[in-house]
């Protein structure tokens, strides 16, 4: 398998590992308010790895389908192409021009799962992501529950100033 | 021939209150073993760490092993003992009814046998009655040498029924010598050494224990054990029994009772635990001359690492076993008799019990697990070895081994749905490869897959059904993955191409490298899938990712392409990552909303053939 096309020198597993991590933090800079999330334990292959991240606020149904609006309008204006939607619409996945496929699902009740996977690259040691989390580190708990009350997030109506909503 | 007093005084008490002993002893060594486990050695490794608390794990871990053999041992002598005194019983009970009728016949019974009986009959002219005699069992009626006393004078009435009750008193006394050998080997088996270590060899010594008092307690077991019965009636055995009667089967026979269907996922796990040192250590006594032992040994250790590694979702292993290629029946996630979605995957060619499939194919089933976990963290995700897999593409073209497994595969799913304490879990049955020709062949068995709500059918050469309405699941709830450049769901028709085009591509899959596609094998794949889209027929039967099957096709990823003279072909690359959310992320979060039940969450493909610019011959022209 060719890593990448191009000129370029070849991408390490490590160096598409950050990337990823580049990705994800843009993609939760780009959410306001501001949500706790908590790294999740990756599983590296032979050449491609991924980087997993679980929302740990508590999303208010209300809130979901505006929440995903935005990482849709960041992800679409960073120039990322919709792959594919769910049916019910909570669930959809993006690839970025240099391949990386990136996902939001919101997974048991009603908590965003985000991931970006990496393209093949030279293999190497990938070390863990060093952005801190935003709030309780539960790295290598299984399906960390969202338990992080936001005035704006958690709550159906807005009941605070300085939401942002998806028109 | 056990010598006449010997049964007739044997005190079978002695030998049921021996039995009862060792049980308690078995017992004891049971919960001791779980003590060290839960009260000790978790503890420890939980809070302490450093040279001291290692080498104290060791020890404990050592100690630990030994309440086990204790265990293991001393419930084998109980069972060996248990069978023998049911066994000879039988025959004791004969030998004291022939006693008994001796006795009020007037007849006496001699130390050999033998029956001795008075004169009786008719008085000849001389007046004295035909005389008495001694008769023993199975001695010829006219004896050639013309022995006296062996000849029968037919004028003494006692002496038929003398000879009769001979017969019956020698035949229990034969029976009761044969059983006696029978249990003879295994209970010498069952001998320990004074001052004996725990290594690797008692292990293996365990395994050649246990094989010894299975053979010995054949009939004892069969009675003792419901295995004719259907799941159903397994488990209502199971749970009329008292916990001493079940830790005593756990250890005497954990190799049936961790297989059996119908047996609670945690009862079978825990058997299996139990029973996965004796296996390696039976497998480490062949390896040394057998490759197959060797390849089972290490997909057995790595199940064993995993099982002890403590990683999440937990892991249960509900079969284990070395018959064939090999048996694993392996579930990840939440408890399968408790969970609210369980799914079962049945894989295909060139599976069989070695490293990969303990390293790959695990990974699959926890992967699974841990997607639809995240959708709904009461999940199960079971990877089942319970069939001999073609290995090679002579067996592959042929769907018997597809039949054979069929009938086992609806047991373990029936015994799934018997065992599960709310009753009717969501349950998706997953198909991949030649595991959807299983997949197919038992959904055509009467009554269906047992429990059966969704069925996935990935990388599917064809099912032998043509239609996904005759699978036995509702509309909407048959399913296929098939990535754009998974060559094996592009097989030609069976007939259509040469055997030596399709043994071509099979041989690909049985370990070629992706990049010798030959230019044949190519070029006749290519004729056939831009020949006739909408009625693609594969190689057994309609294509499941075709518009005429009526399944929903769910997103994957395309996977690579191999370089062929006029373009790119199909290859072997996306047969394999269906469940793989990192090389796959698309199937492999299909299949994880599919069976945490929620289709919601599934991304929709087009069927193959329902549109023009769909067509995978359209994409390949391009």
């Amino acid at each position: 398998m060719t890593p990448l096309d191009g000129a370029n020198p070849p991408m390490t597993m490590q160096q598409a590992a950050e990337r990823a991590d580049a990705i994800l933090d843009a993609t939760f800079a780009a959410i306001r308010p501001p949500l706790c999330w908590t790294h999740r334990d990756s599983q590296a292959g032979t050449s491609t790895t991924d980087r997993r991240r679980a929302v740990t606020t508590v999303i208010a149904e209300e809130r979901l389908g505006g929440l995903l609006c935005l990482v849709e309008q960041h992800w679409t204006r960073c120039g990322y192409t919709l792959l594919a939607i769910s049916r019910d619409g909570r669930a959809a996945y993006f690839v970025t021009p240099d391949g990386f496929q990136l996902s939001v699902v919101v997974g048991w009740k009603g908590q965003p799962h985000f991931r970006v996977t990496t393209p093949p690259a030279e293999p190497s040691e990938v070390g863990p992501p060093t952005t801190p989390p935003n709030g309780p580190d539960h790295r290598h708990k299984e399906v960390p529950e969202p338990d992080q009350f936001d005035p704006f997030w958690s709550v159906p109506e807005a009941a605070s100033t300085g939401g942002q909503e998806c028109i | 021939m056990l010598p006449l007093p010997a049964l007739r005084d044997l005190k079978l008490t002695e030998l049921t209150e021996a039995a009862d002993g060792w049980r308690k002893v078995s017992g004891r060594a049971h919960a001791a073993k779980r003590r060290v486990e839960s009260e000790m050695l978790k503890p420890l490794r939980e809070t302490q760490s450093g040279e001291a608390a290692t080498a104290a794990c060791e020890r404990l871990a050592q100690v630990q092993q030994n309440f086990q053999y204790v265990y293991t041992e001393c419930a084998l002598i109980e069972t060996v003992l248990t069978g023998l005194a049911a066994e000879l019983e039988s025959s004791r009970r004969t030998l004291t009814h022939a006693l008994d009728d001796a006795r009020q016949l007037g007849f006496t019974v001699l130390d050999d046998g033998g029956v001795g009986y008075p004169a009786a009959g008719t008085p000849d002219p001389g007046g004295s009655l035909p005389e008495g005699g001694v008769v023993r069992g199975r001695q010829p009626r006219f004896d050639v040498f013309g022995h006296k006393g062996d000849y029968p004078s037919g004028d003494n009435p006692n002496e038929e029924r003398a000879r009769a009750l001979a017969d019956t008193i020698w035949s229990a006394l034969n029976e009761a010598g044969a059983i006696n050998d029978q249990y003879k080997d295994a209970i010498e088996k069952l001998k320990a050494q004074q001052g004996l270590r725990l290594d690797s060899g008692t292990w293996a010594d365990v395994s050649g224990d246990m094989a010894a008092v299975h053979t010995a307690a054949e009939d004892a077991m069969k009675s003792q054990i419901p295995i004719d019965k259907p799941p159903a009636g397994r488990l209502e055995w199971w749970n009329g029994l008292d916990q001493e009667a079940k830790t005593e089967l756990l250890a005497a026979y954990p190799d049936v009772i961790g297989n059996m269907d119908g047996i609670p996922s945690a009862v079978r796990d825990q058997a299996n635990r139990e029973y996965l040192p004796i296996l390696i250590a039976k497998l480490e006594a062949k390896a040394p001359t057998d490759a197959k032992a060797r390849d089972q040994l290490a997909a057995l250790r790595e199940i064993d690492r995993k099982l002890t590694s403590g990683d999440v979702p937990p892991m249960f292993l509900l079969g284990v076993g070395d018959q064939g290629n090999g048996r694993a029946i392996v579930a990840f996630g939440q408890d399968p008799d408790t969970a609210k979605n369980v799914s079962t995957t049945v894989l295909g060619m060139n599976t069989s019990l070695d490293e990969s499939f303990a390293k790959n194919d695990l990974k699959g089933a926890f992967d699974v697990a841990s997607g639809a976990r995240v959708l709904d963290p009461s999940s199960a995700s079971i990877v089942w070895l319970g069939y001999d897999a073609p290995q090679n593409f002579d067996t592959v073209q042929s769907p018997s081994l597809a039949e054979r497994a069929a009938p086992t595969l609806t047991s373990f799913m029936n015994g799934l749905v018997t065992t599960h304490q709310e009753g009717d879990p969501h349950v998706t049955v997953i198909g991949h490869s030649y595991g959807s020709l299983v997949v197919g062949k038992a959904s055509q068995l009467p009554g269906h897959i047992p429990g059966a709500d969704d069925i996935i059918l990935v990388g599917s050469p064809g099912i032998g059904v043509d239609r996904a309405e005759d699978l036995g699941v509702p509309t909407g709830h048959v399913w296929v993955g098939a990535a754009d450049n998974d060559i094996i769901t592009y097989l030609p028709t069976k007939g259509a191409k040469s055997g030596a085009e399709v043994g071509g591509v099979l041989g690909l899959v049985a370990g070629g490298p992706i990049g010798a596609v030959g230019g044949a094998v190519a070029g006749g794949i290519l004729g056939d899938f831009v020949s006739d889209p909408g009625q693609r027929k594969l190689y057994y039967g309609t294509d499941p990712a075709d518009v005429a099957f009526g399944a929903i096709r769910f997103k994957s990823a395309d996977g690579t392409s191999a370089p062929y003279t006029f373009g790119m072909v199909p290859s072997l690359e996306a047969h394999g990552n269906y469940f793989d959310p990192t090389a796959n992320q698309l199937s492999a979060d299909n299949i994880a909303a599919i069976v945490a039940n929620q289709p919601g969450k599934v991304t929709v493909e087009t069927p193959r053939g329902a549109h023009d610019l769909f067509a995978p011959g359209a994409r390949l022209a391009q």
